[in-house]
């Protein structure tokens, strides 16, 4: 998946950089339009169907939900704490942040919806996340405990650092990481478009 | 923004209301990812055309890793700070949980 999508920039921008005239950018527009609208219609789709995990939410109780809380705070905090040490912008730091990891979806909305530049930094951004997150859960898991573990990984939590989470925490960290990933995720495609437009 | 939202809504609506098939899952994820490769395309070929952002791209990794790095550390800063309050009495809702699951 992630040799997918790098490949899929890779192409774009190959042909941005030979084939296509900057003249016609203009008429992309329209295709990424629609594109978006279908992509987000697939996002939600999936999101409504996760009934389990929200049935999950409610029988493990509220305490559970403060984990993806203090993930999105501080992830927010932290992201527009750097941007104040790099001299960014307030809106751009903290919808970088909001991407919590997903890097494809944060990356290519904010290219569509504020430019092209901010979405190849939150793409960067929430790469590195990713991979800081690979690093950092198995030493977290031994030295911090296991439900900080889970904290690093952000929206990816569900689905690609899960297996690393499962192998090195316990089954019951695995089913918190699991309702982690979805609310963030559930955050991501809301927090990004409100925050860059503070 | 607004297209954003009502999108994202319609879909959610129709995944809550009409869960999908199998074969209905398989068949969104497909043109999902098929919008996301759409618009990932489209944002290569925007940053290939902008000589600008081909010369800031080493600075903009330097930018990413502390933007990334301090996300981190602050979710990590949050979650251990809250972590015994969190697990008080966890154990026995996972319990009850998983005695629900079973059942």
């Amino acid at each position: 998946m992630t040799m997918m999508v790098v490949g899929a920039i890779i192409t774009g921008a190959l042909l941005g950089y030979w084939l296509l005239p900057a003249e016609m950018m203009g008429y992309l527009d329209t295709a990424t339009t629609l594109a978006l609208c279908v992509m987000l219609v697939g996002v939600g789709i999936d999101l409504g169907s996760q009934r389990q995990t929200w049935a999950r939410l409610r029988a493990l109780g509220w305490k559970v939900f403060l984990v993806p809380v203090l993930v999105a705070a501080g992830s927010l905090a932290g992201a527009v704490a750097g941007g104040l040490i790099l001299g960014m912008p307030v809106n751009e730091s903290s919808a970088i942040g909001a991407g919590f990891g997903w890097y494809s979806l944060s990356g290519v909305l904010l290219a569509k919806i504020y430019n092209v530049e901010t979405g190849a930094l939150a793409f960067l951004t929430n790469v590195s996340r990713e991979l800081i997150a690979f690093v950092l859960i198995p030493v977290l898991a031994v030295r911090a405990g296991k439900l900080v573990a889970v904290s690093p990984g952000g929206a990816t939590t569900m689905d690609t650092t899960l297996p690393l989470i499962a192998r090195t925490t316990d089954a019951d960290t695995t089913v918190i990481a699991v309702v982690n990933g979805t609310i963030l995720s559930a955050l991501v495609p809301f927090l990004v478009p409100l925050l860059i437009n503070l | 923004m607004t297209l954003i939202f009502v999108s994202l809504g319609i879909g959610i609506a129709i995944g809550y209301i009409h869960p999908l098939s199998p074969r209905g899952v398989k068949a969104a994820h497909t043109i999902t990812m098929a919008g996301l490769f759409i618009l990932l395309a489209s944002m290569g070929a925007q940053l290939g055309s902008n000589e600008k952002v081909l010369a800031d791209l080493s600075e903009m990794g330097l930018q990413a890793v502390v933007l990334a790095g301090c996300s981190v550390l602050g979710s990590v800063a949050l979650v251990y700070l809250a972590r015994d309050f969190i697990c008080r009495g966890l154990e026995e809702r996972m319990a009850g949980w998983r005695r629900r699951v079973r059942q």
